[in-house]
């Protein structure tokens, strides 16, 4: 390897004094640009994308670090009447909800949408679009619930909105209802771009950079977006039951009418402990990324590190009872969950003995950057202990909704996410700005957030153990808590002026930062190859990498690539090209076409959010029309792909190059639409769960004597539905093995069945006997069914949507891919009727009522 | 899908295997006491028990004997004459994969005992 700290400073040229690069970035960026004024909203590329979540989540960092400031003012002395009691609640709620839900994850997001295709030698990540609506729904969804705080009625249940106290008896204002939509609004957001970012690291590395091969940050980013696919969702369907349950009286969670509120929390908790490594583990991917360049030599064990961060994804899904160990579950359960909390340790533990490991084998440099990284091994270590001791049933029941709690939380929290983001901030400052952070203002700001953070919540820990209970909006004097209450507001402060240092650091850099040289910290990784600040198409030719280290073993490869020496450097087609790779070895497979700067995703965010505002004011019919003008404009903006002249403008391709991804059987939308129908899944399973623990447990719940509906008719609509499935694998099959080139009559065929077997269902559902409110049993049967109609409505318009674009030439037997997306959804379909039939109908059947 | 993306199946495989064990150990335990609860006088040995304990050592035995193939090819290279582990390892996905496999495969396996260990000792539903 050449030296790491001096390598590419010296070799990269002045792009300007060379005619070659400038020709390939003008070309480039007449198919890449990004366009101004008011049309910016129609970007979809990702650096930009990248950067509004970025700079949107920090803006709601400043308002949840301003909630704070006045939880500790109110709490600095006792007996103080700053505040309230129900504007501590609402404030101590939405500060918790700002947190976590519209900056930790949505920043990191935003940070991972802006590096992985830069880190992986791609020009954008795979569903540029998606990217855009998703940030879209994220700024309606966090404006809808920011602003509940300027009319007076902010949730004020806390951030984990325990039912019944979120319920409609004891919360009937619309303070809980800002916040089941507006986070549903955002978790779309949060989904979408865990989809995104799964395929694009699977599908679209650059040419040779196996799975071995990839950036470690990468590997953090994929293990945790595939949590948030499956994490996400358990959230999603308890907001939805939530909502409707206060909405129309379906009572999920009241347990006079067979209901329980403790589900709420198994399904909050499913998500919200995995939650907590969603947000780690892309920060612990900064550190994984940031050590080998500061320490000047690869990371020790990139294998281990790889196995303890896949480890640390699943086993974090099976701790979440460990938030719900004083609600009365059984001691052997609880056992199981202990002993799973103190596992998780483990992985965590290797991935810290290999970042100590990179340190005492390299020669570390204590910038600005290793700086934040340094108080993250303090903060996370400290907050990772008392996180053990947590996991003890007998201790954590003495320190049970104490600050003790608090003060955990926020260790391993800020600890893990907000210092490791920080120094990433500053590391890839530069790369997005060209310009260098200051030093001085910078160390200033770090040590006093260092500071003023273990004054505020190292004390909190012995607040803790005196008793002082969470939530509490006043206390009396003479409790022993005065003193450390009043040192932790006062850290709370420092605290707070640092971050406002080191925020003002990273903007005035913009202005006052030094010009920064090419790959200012000798960096090893792509990304440094790309212009500073970046240029929206990232590189002009995709290079080789088949290694970790591109930077260190090739300096010369950012000239190289801005010469157009490698691949893809042609611009003639008018088309964004990127390459589609196999997922194990990289190896390229085809040519991925992306589409190009688009209103759709603003236009069905923008509709979303009506129905999202309709539904917070009960305007229920309001509400249903904007949900068929957001499906519209889904489906218009689903017409312009594949082989439709505005998503390929031109289908040639270089003489040797692999084929456009729409004339294959294994285009990036395939993927796109299994881990979508894995997060469907979950959801789903969620809801299974939901109606199993209620029959367990729910001690009102009620199995009619009688089915709710006919099983024999259940089982005709049920093989209407397979043999429609069946019928459009048929097609699919016939297309894949170029026989057949009239597909379009087949397709209306199935469509007219899915038709007749939706109106069935939907007849079904209807004369159901059902009475959703007056029993949780009928709630959660009709919920499912419902469920049921929207899939068999979906796969029957896709089906006719397919139809109608083999009729315009964009799907057939030289542009088949479409097809295998859409059976996807057909058999998905097929599975949760059956599944839906056998645990509801035929289940209750066989076992009676519980 | 090309059939070479198969590396990534043993280990989504073997995590989806895991989670349907914990499911069960703990789905399994709540209806287990709804539908038939023990007696508290038997203490952990009950059926109950018995059944979460034996399907553990069953899957335990599984994680330990799936293990054992990706492990054998992944340490292959360690052999004389070839190239050291770590060389061949940038080499090569497929080792590598086979090294992650196996070892989630070994987690899984470690980490059952450690989370059922309680079935011996506490009765279920109290």
């Amino acid at each position: 390897l050449s030296d790491p700290r001096t390598s590419g400073q010296d070799h990269v040229p002045d792009e300007r004094s060379l005619g070659e690069p400038d020709r390939l970035h003008d070309e480039l960026n007449v198919i890449w640009g990004n366009p101004g004024g008011w049309r910016a909203l129609s970007i979809v590329n990702h650096s930009t994308i990248g950067l509004r979540f970025m700079v949107t989540g920090l803006a709601f960092f400043v308002i949840g670090g301003m909630l704070a400031m006045l939880i500790r003012a109110q709490l600095a002395l006792p007996g103080r009447d700053l505040l309230d009691h129900e504007a501590y609640n609402q404030i101590f709620t939405m500060h918790g909800t700002v947190m976590m839900f519209l900056f930790a994850v949505p920043v990191l997001e935003g940070l991972a949408m802006y590096l992985i295709p830069k880190l992986i030698g791609a020009r954008d990540l795979v569903f540029p679009r998606l990217s855009a609506f998703g940030y879209w729904c994220y700024l309606f969804g966090g404006l809808i619930v920011v602003s509940s705080l300027l009319l007076g009625a902010a949730p004020n249940s806390g951030w984990f909105m325990y039912t019944p106290l979120s319920s409609g008896i004891y919360g009937p204002g619309p303070n809980s209802d800002f916040w089941l939509l507006g986070i549903t609004f955002v978790e779309i957001s949060a989904v979408s771009a865990g989809v995104e970012l799964v395929v694009s690291i699977l599908r679209t590395r650059t040419s040779g950079m196996a799975l071995h091969q990839m950036p470690l940050f990468a590997w953090y980013i994929l293990v945790a977006g595939l949590m948030i696919v499956v994490g996400f969702p358990p959230l999603i369907l308890a907001s939805v039951l939530l909502e409707i349950e206060r909405a129309l009286g379906f009572p999920f969670f009241d347990v006079t009418l067979g209901g329980d509120p403790i589900l709420w929390q198994h399904l909050f908790w499913l998500f919200g402990h995995p939650e907590v490594y969603i947000i780690f583990l892309p920060a612990a991917g900064i550190v994984s990324t940031l050590l080998p360049v500061f320490c000047g030599r690869p990371i020790v064990g990139y294998r281990w590190l790889v196995l303890s961060v896949i480890t640390t994804g699943f086993i974090s899904f099976g701790l979440w009872v460990h938030h719900m160990f004083t609600v009365g579950i059984p001691h052997l359960a609880q056992a199981f969950f202990s002993a799973a909390s103190m596992l998780v340790a483990i992985p965590t533990g290797i991935q810290i003995f290999a970042w100590l490991a990179t340190l005492w084998l390299g020669r570390p440099r204590l910038t600005l950057p290793m700086l934040w990284i340094a108080g993250f091994l303090v903060i996370f270590v400290a907050g990772g202990l008392t996180g053990v001791m947590l996991a003890l049933v007998p201790f954590n029941w003495q320190v049970h909704d104490t600050h003790f709690v608090v003060a955990h939380m926020h260790y391993v929290l800020v600890g893990g996410m907000l210092f490791p983001l920080m120094a990433g901030l500053y590391y890839w400052l530069p790369l997005a700005s060209g310009r260098m952070p200051s030093e001085r203002l910078g160390r200033l700001g770090f040590w006093l957030v260092f500071i003023g953070f273990n004054a505020t919540f190292l004390i909190m820990h012995w607040t803790g153990l005196l008793g002082m209970p969470r939530r509490i909006y006043t206390f009396d004097a003479g409790l022993g808590w005065d003193l450390p209450n009043l040192v932790s507001s006062v850290g709370g402060f420092v605290l707070a002026i640092g971050t406002a240092v080191a925020l003002a650091d990273l903007l005035l850099h913009f202005l006052l930062g030094r010009r920064a040289p090419p790959n200012p910290w000798g960096a090893d990784t792509l990304e440094w190859a790309v212009r500073m600040p970046p240029s929206p198409y990232n590189f002009v030719s995709l290079p080789e990498c088949p290694t970790r280290h591109p930077l260190w073993e090739n300096p010369e490869l950012p000239r190289e690539i801005a010469e157009g020496r490698h691949a893809l450097s042609t611009t003639n087609h008018g088309r964004r090209e990127t390459w589609g790779s196999d997922p194990t070895t990289g190896r390229v497979r085809e040519i991925i076409h992306l589409p190009g700067n688009s209103w759709w995703p603003f236009y069905a965010a923008l509709a979303l959010a009506v129905v999202c505002i309709a539904l917070l004011v009960r305007a229920y019919p309001f509400a249903s029309l904007a949900t068929l003008v957001a499906l519209g404009v889904l489906l218009r903006w689903s017409w312009e792909n594949g082989a439709h002249p505005r998503a390929a403008p031109d289908a040639e391709v270089q003489p040797g190059d692999p084929p456009l991804h729409y004339r294959t059987f294994d285009g990036p939308g395939l993927w796109g639409m299994g881990i979508t129908l894995l997060a469907n899944g979950a959801l789903y399973l969620a809801l299974l769960f939901g109606w199993f623990y209620l029959w367990t447990v729910a001690p009102q719940w009620q199995i009619p004597d009688q089915a709710p509906l006919s099983l024999l008719a259940m089982l005709v609509v049920g093989v209407l539905l397979s043999l429609a499935a069946f019928g459009f694998q048929r097609v699919v099959r016939a297309v894949a093995h170029q026989r057949e080139d009239r597909i379009e009559a087949p397709l209306w065929g199935i469509s007219a069945i899915g038709f007749v077997h939706l109106g069935a269902l939907v007849r079904l559902t209807m004369t159901a006997d059902l009475t959703p409110t007056e029993s949780a049993h009928d709630a959660v049967f009709t919920v499912a069914l419902i469920y049921l109609v929207i899939h068999s409505a979906l796969a029957t318009v896709l089906t006719a949507l397919q139809a109608l674009r083999v009729r315009a030439g964009y799907v057939g037997r030289l542009a088949p891919y479409e097809l295998s997306v859409v059976a996807q959804w057909w058999w998905y379909t097929v599975m949760v009727f059956w599944m839906t039939a056998l645990a509801l109908l035929v289940f209750p059947m066989s076992w009676g009522p519980a | 899908m090309s059939p070479r993306t198969s590396g990534l199946t043993p280990i989504g495989a073997a995590i989806f295997i895991w989670s349907t064990w914990f499911v069960f150990l703990y789905g399994g335990l709540s209806v287990g006491c709804a539908v038939a609860p023990p007696s508290t006088d038997a203490g952990a040995s009950n059926w109950l028990n018995a059944l979460l304990a034996v399907i553990t050592v069953v899957v335990f035995f599984g994680f330990v004997a799936a293990a054992i193939p990706p492990w054998r090819r992944a340490t292959r290279a360690r052999a004389p004459g070839s190239a050291s582990a770590p060389e061949s390892d940038t080499r090569d996905p497929w080792r590598f994969l086979d090294f992650v496999a196996a070892g989630i495969h070994g987690v899984c396996a470690a980490s059952m005992p450690v989370i059922a260990l309680s079935v011996l000792r506490l009765p279920p539903c109290v």
